[in-house]
């Protein structure tokens, strides 16, 4: 029982500092991998056969075939903790295999942040998970056109996508009202972009972003 | 030497132990529950006896000592230069 504990203990603290050094990211994840590592030393030692032959092989002297006992044949004098050890080494490898198919940061579960089964989670500067996948009604478009001398009170800035969908962003930058940013998006009744971007002046309405979009 | 390399082990791992129960106190935690008790009773049975000898004794794993010392060696510069030279 004993020798099934170590056993136990030896293929756990492998399967964590396998992880640990293969999984760090930073210095503390790798400090954490590096305290494991006595630990492994120390069971590796314990589980591991110490220096003798594996089978015992008697001096024996040739005996004819016909003459051999049956039970002769096999010598029972095997080493099984060597048998044993390599059968364990071969389980805690497959261990360590299937841990690595269920969970990309095992470690992390002994160093307190259980990971979420196959999820992607990035946080910003606050600890707040976000959604690295959700798309903005912008993405895609990209600056096509800027004017901002043909009016003492507007800039406009267009913008188009790879479809051909365009929208204008329209800036006050003098007035009462300086520092305002309103938005126009194509219409379907609106031609493309070259088209309509002479007419910017008097495309109607301008709003904000979330009344637009 | 093997005393002591016994008795670290056995702190380290109930440092381990106790600062995963505390800081993520879950289930996962008591599959590495074996490992700390398994060390704690090996260090009683050693400390207690003043003749016991400890299960790993690192003068007759000399050999086993260097392997570990060069692997440990390999995987630390691996990932440090992994780490900071990207």
């Amino acid at each position: 029982m004993r020798r099934l504990v170590a056993y136990y203990c030896f293929i756990i603290i492998s399967i964590m500092v396998a992880l640990g050094f293969l999984g760090a990211q930073d210095l503390p994840q790798l400090i954490g991998a590096i305290i494991f590592y006595p630990l492994a030393v120390y069971f590796t030692l314990l589980v591991s056969p110490r220096r003798q032959k594996a089978i015992h092989i008697p001096k024996v002297s040739v005996v004819p075939v016909a003459t051999r006992l049956p039970d002769e044949q096999a010598s029972p004098n095997f080493d099984f903790d060597r048998r044993m050890f390599l059968k364990l080494i071969g389980s805690a490898g497959m261990s360590l295999f299937f841990y690595s198919l269920v969970t990309k940061r095992g470690e992390a579960a002994f160093f307190g942040s259980v990971p979420g089964p196959g999820t992607v989670a990035i946080k910003d500067t606050t600890g707040t998970k976000i959604d690295p996948a959700i798309k903005q009604p912008t993405d895609g478009y990209r600056i096509n056109q800027l004017d901002d001398t043909s009016s003492a009170t507007y800039s406009y800035y267009g913008y188009t996508n790879k479809d051909g969908d365009w929208f204008i962003m329209r800036e006050t930058t003098s007035g009462v009202n300086v520092g305002d940013y309103r938005y126009y998006k194509k219409k379907t009744t609106d031609g493309n972009f070259s088209a309509t971007w002479s007419s910017r002046a008097s495309l109607s309405p301008y709003d904000y972003f979330d009344a637009i979009f | 030497m093997s005393k002591a390399f016994l008795f670290l082990c056995t702190l380290l791992a109930i440092f381990i132990s106790v600062s995963g129960f505390l800081t993520s106190p879950s289930l996962v935690q008591f599959i590495f529950l074996p490992v700390p008790l398994y060390l704690i009773a090996t260090s009683v049975g050693v400390f207690r006896s003043s003749r016991a000898q400890p299960e790993v004794v690192l003068s007759s794993r000399r050999s086993g000592l260097i392997l570990a010392i060069f692997f440990f060696s390999f995987l630390l510069a691996f990932k440090l230069i992994g780490l900071f030279l990207p």
